[in-house]
């Protein structure tokens, strides 16, 4: 099942040489522990890339993007099992 | 020599990477999840149940009950397909993109040597697997046609290397549809002279294949033989045409909506002819009914264009040519007659054309779509899009040239 989100999300993360470590996201009063990324890509908003992550908690995948021009993180929908 | 790099349904695999939820099941990716679309791609799983692409999602839900439709996400692909043939580049500087998901690589001969072929192609699938997690089938002989049908039957995960010496025994056997370049209706043509197998075209003279079909004939005749082209195309085409086409999301037979596709379609052609810097006099207009008959009306102008305007404005003439009884499902757009330079038009309109300059100029920053014709809007009103959308009005142009424009004002259409 897909539940289109679309809200901004704040995330931790760790940022290293050339990776991305996500740790948590904060979405709607909740924290929800990030077991690891389970796929990433860009795309580009004319000149400007937006950097996208797939992520898994132990009961559904984020899709999440983050918008580098607005510095915001965004979450775009929640796929869950079933 | 040659490898042919194809990955293994691609578009599913790249949808059961990034949700684990979906691994080891059926699932079919399309661009709407509407029953009546088409399968775009299908995970191993589904093909087990005789799933193929191109099929309804009626047609592989019966197939396949418990299949899980998921929404193909193109730009996912492209990124994917990117960060591949960057994987390919590494190995050798001659790398041929033959679609988003397959690619040849030339070779030098020092490397033929089986067990070094067999090492290197290891290295590619385990290098791509680093990247992206996909599996892929790699063929590998010394021409095009050889490599691709070796990866073919290799898949998938596997690899084939198929010598120069064993070409011959290699395609005796193998059924004539399974050749890149014959298609169904080529097959039953030649199973109906007695030619099931590549081997039985020996028997046959290249002058009776020539004679009964023409040049394809010729083609035919020496792809069962297993030759091909031993060189990679780097650089691609002269494109002959630029086209879009659109599925629409309800069949319709509402003109607005129409109108507001057909707009779209010639705004996107328009906008690529320009950014590649081609014009061209031929516009053609291909409509699919809900019934799936089709339909396609093209005319010749005699100066060369490539702005929206006029790309519209021939293309709705054209659909006004068709009296529409039935529902329509899809509609393309396409120019041809494709020149990089064109006659100058004595009665050009020079403001349009620094209106189109800076529209580009715009989306080129910001993205596609973020200056568009207002007729467009009719069509995401019909069909709300579930994000938001940037929606500019022509009038801010000038707001934008003389700096008053303070920024996108972003509305829910």
């Amino acid at each position: 099942m897909i539940t289109d989100v679309n809200e901004p999300i704040k995330v931790k993360l760790i940022v290293g040489k050339g990776t991305v470590k996500i740790i948590s996201l904060f979405w709607n009063s909740r924290i929800i522990p990030v077991e690891n990324i389970t796929y990433q890509w860009m795309t580009k908003n004319g000149i400007y890339p937006v950097f996208h992550f797939a992520v898994s908690s132990n009961d559904a995948i984020w899709e999440i993007h983050f918008d580098p021009v607005k510095l915001q993180w965004k979450l775009d929908r929640i796929h869950m099992d079933g | 020599m040659i490898i042919h790099v194809d990955m293994d349904a691609f578009f599913a695999s790249v949808e059961q990477t990034f949700n684990p939820f979906l691994r080891g099941k059926p699932v079919f990716v399309s661009g709407n999840t509407a029953r009546d679309s088409v399968i775009a791609a299908c995970s191993y799983e589904a093909k087990k149940y005789g799933v193929k692409s191109g099929m309804s999602i009626v047609e592989g839900l019966n197939m396949c009950p418990g299949a899980i439709i998921v929404r193909g996400n193109p730009e996912k692909y492209i990124d994917t397909s990117q960060r591949i043939f960057n994987v390919l580049k590494t190995f050798t500087e001659k790398v041929e993109l033959y679609s988003i998901d397959e690619g040849f690589l030339e070779i030098n001969p020092e490397n033929m040597r089986h067990e070094n072929l067999m090492r290197l192609g290891l290295s590619i699938k385990n290098a791509i697997n680093k990247e992206t997690s996909l599996t892929c089938s790699i063929g590998i002989s010394c021409n095009k046609t050889v490599a691709k049908i070796a990866s073919d039957l290799c898949k998938p995960d596997g690899i084939m290397i198929v010598n120069e010496s064993e070409i011959r025994e290699f395609m005796k056997t193998l059924p004539v549809e399974k050749v890149p370049g014959i298609g169904p209706k080529m097959a039953e043509q030649l199973n109906l002279m007695g030619i099931e197998f590549c081997g039985q075209i020996e028997k046959i003279p290249l002058s009776l294949l020539k004679k009964k079909f023409g040049v394809r004939g010729e083609q035919v005749w020496y792809l069962c033989h297993g030759m091909g082209e031993t060189k990679v195309r780097i650089q691609s085409p002269e494109p002959k045409s630029f086209g879009h086409s659109y599925t629409l999301r309800n069949d319709t037979d509402d003109i607005n909506i129409i109108l507001s596709v057909l707009c779209r379609l010639s705004h996107q052609v328009g906008m690529r002819m320009r950014q590649e810097s081609y014009y061209g006099n031929v516009v053609t207009v291909a409509v699919r009914y809900s019934d799936f008959t089709a339909c396609s009306k093209r005319k010749t102008y005699p100066f060369w264009f490539n702005d929206d305007q006029t790309i519209f404005r021939y293309a709705s003439s054209l659909i006004f040519t068709e009296s529409i009884m039935k529902k329509i499902r899809l509609l393309g757009v396409s120019v041809s007659g494709i020149h990089k330079r064109y006659q100058m038009n004595l009665f050009r309109d020079e403001k349009r054309e620094r209106m189109l300059k800076a529209m580009d100029a715009i989306n080129e920053k910001y993205g596609n779509d973020t200056v568009f014709p207002c007729m467009m809007l009719y069509e995401q009103i019909a069909y709300p899009p579930v994000t938001k959308t940037h929606a500019f009005m022509f009038s801010d142009l000038k707001k934008i040239s003389s700096g008053q424009f303070t920024g996108a004002q972003e509305k829910q259409v």
